[in-house]
């Protein structure tokens, strides 16, 4: 797309966000890449926001919209791990995962989506989870919020047709994220085991191709659905899982 | 009496009206003694109670609120010594297109139809280890399938206890426990009938055989669910709506 463009990007100073970040900016885009501890030298206009609550999605939108004088999207990749049985699971974190997981997005949606009609051809984007789709043992919150935001993504696709906003959700498998290389060394120490043998044998014995996901990759489907190819994509997920849900 | 949940104990949220009471009143027939809960409307509450001596107790409760949940497996255990069975069949919704929606009605939602089914589930889950038996169903929706125009918080959850149900069926799966889900379309309850006559003959003209489901429908796969007999099926959404979403 030749036309500059303007999106918000959440979870955006490490990881998934920052790379989906730096591909916006890359193309020539606009971005306000949200987090809750935002890199001043990252790709984008950093903005601090603490995503739990009502109030910081809000100033996000709000942000966006005066920085830019556009929204033309919104990338919700904001995110975190809690790994628990679910009879030891903090009643607490749960709270706070399904905040940042499921409300948020829902959030940035209901401020920016004026912008978004605006816009004329919007997007509404979640980096949901290959488990959106299958579940693990131990992420009960993980687990029921990925899912829980394809719902969102459908409802949001079904209401935003007549609008021209086309909502999708991007399901990867393990991601080579700061999150990711902390459990590979974790692993790696736990087992007894040399790193390299991590990934083959613990973290992606479910994924066929044994090898983690890019953000760049990632970033790459990003910037594909929210180009004009991605309108007829609306309401359906993009699952980059190397096979995990494929048997 | 011979039923084949003689001796059994169901918990059933909103189990005084609606889809729940059909679940209540199967479950009761199959000679289990139901808990169920209800958050306002203690007159359907009282009926079923009434109706059923000794056989029903009945909860209050906001399943939004942990410690609400807590307190009522806690009275229900008290009573009647254990819970075999839970049915997370409680719901509301509070509708409005994304662009409208209250905050307010999104949380609620997300509380009461998915936090509530994780804290009912976290707090009877260590007695079913105990024991090594339990049977949990969650009933979902066919919305958590499609999403809804005016129902982006009602979607949200009803899809967000598909994850769950599958998360809690693999940490059970060795302990003689199972996590399942019934994905109802829709059912002649009062939530439906609420619908105005027009609009619901087009939902009507949508679904393949024709018409509303009745909640015993709904209430006779439930039962099948939460049997002994049922004891190799978990992780699984059984979807219960006239071939709505082939």
């Amino acid at each position: 797309m030749s036309d500059r463009r303007a999106y918000l990007v959440t979870g955006a100073a490490s990881g998934i966000g920052r790379a989906i970040a730096a591909r916006l900016v890359d193309d020539g885009h606009d971005v306000l890449s949200v987090d809750r501890a935002p890199d001043d030298g990252g790709p984008g206009r950093p903005f601090a926001a603490d995503l739990t609550l009502r109030e910081p999605n809000k100033a996000a939108v709000e942000e966006a919209a005066s920085a830019f004088g556009r929204l033309d999207g919104v990338v919700a990749c904001a995110g975190f791990q809690v790994v628990s049985p679910v009879e030891e699971f903090p009643e607490d974190r749960w709270d706070d995962l399904i905040g940042v997981l499921l409300t948020s997005p829902f959030l940035l949606a209901r401020y920016a989506w004026p912008a978004l009609v605006a816009s004329g051809d919007g997007r509404f984007v979640a980096i949901a989870s290959v488990h959106g789709l299958v579940a693990s043992a131990f992420k009960a919150a993980y687990v029921s919020a990925k899912h829980g935001v394809l719902g969102l993504v459908k409802t949001l696709a079904l209401e935003g047709a007549p609008h021209g906003i086309v909502s999708v959700a991007v399901c990867p498998g393990y991601v080579r994220t700061p999150l990711v290389e902390r459990q590979i060394s974790d692993q790696a120490r736990a087992h007894g085991i040399p790193a390299e043998q991590v990934l083959e044998r613990i973290l992606l014995t479910r994924q066929a191709r044994k090898e983690l996901i890019e953000p760049a990759d990632v970033a790459e489907t990003v910037a594909f659905v929210i180009g004009p190819g991605g309108r007829s994509y609306t309401g359906s997920q993009l699952v980059m899982g190397n096979g995990w849900t494929a048997g | 009496m011979s039923g084949r949940l003689d001796g059994q104990v169901a918990l059933v949220t909103g189990g005084a009206r609606g889809i729940g009471l059909a679940i209540s009143h199967r479950l009761l027939g199959q000679g289990a003694t139901v808990a169920a809960g209800y958050s306002r409307d203690d007159v359907h509450a009282r009926a079923l109670l009434d109706k059923n001596p000794g056989r029903v107790s009945i909860h209050q409760g906001n399943i939004g609120v942990a410690e609400d949940c807590n307190r009522v497996v806690a009275e229900v255990t008290e009573q009647h010594g254990k819970i075999d069975i839970l049915v997370n069949n409680a719901g509301i919704t509070a509708d409005h297109t994304a662009r409208k929606m209250d905050p307010d009605e999104w949380d609620r939602v997300v509380r009461v139809n998915l936090s509530g089914a994780f804290y009912l589930t976290h707090a009877v889950l260590n007695g079913m280890i105990e024991r090594g038996y339990g049977r949990i169903v969650n009933i979902s929706s066919v919305i958590g399938e499609t999403g809804n125009i005016g129902q982006a918080n009602y979607a949200a959850t009803k899809s967000g206890l598909f994850g769950l149900t599958k998360t809690l069926a693999l940490e059970t799966a060795r302990r003689g426990i199972t996590v399942n889900c019934v994905a109802p379309g829709f059912i002649a309850t009062d939530m439906v009938k609420a619908v105005p006559e027009e609009a619901l003959a087009k939902v009507i003209g949508h679904i393949p055989v024709g018409r509303l489901g009745e909640p015993e429908e709904v209430a006779r796969v439930v039962d099948f669910l939460v049997s002994p007999d049922a004891g190799y099926i978990t992780g699984s959404v059984v979807d219960v709506n006239g071939g709505l979403n082939m």
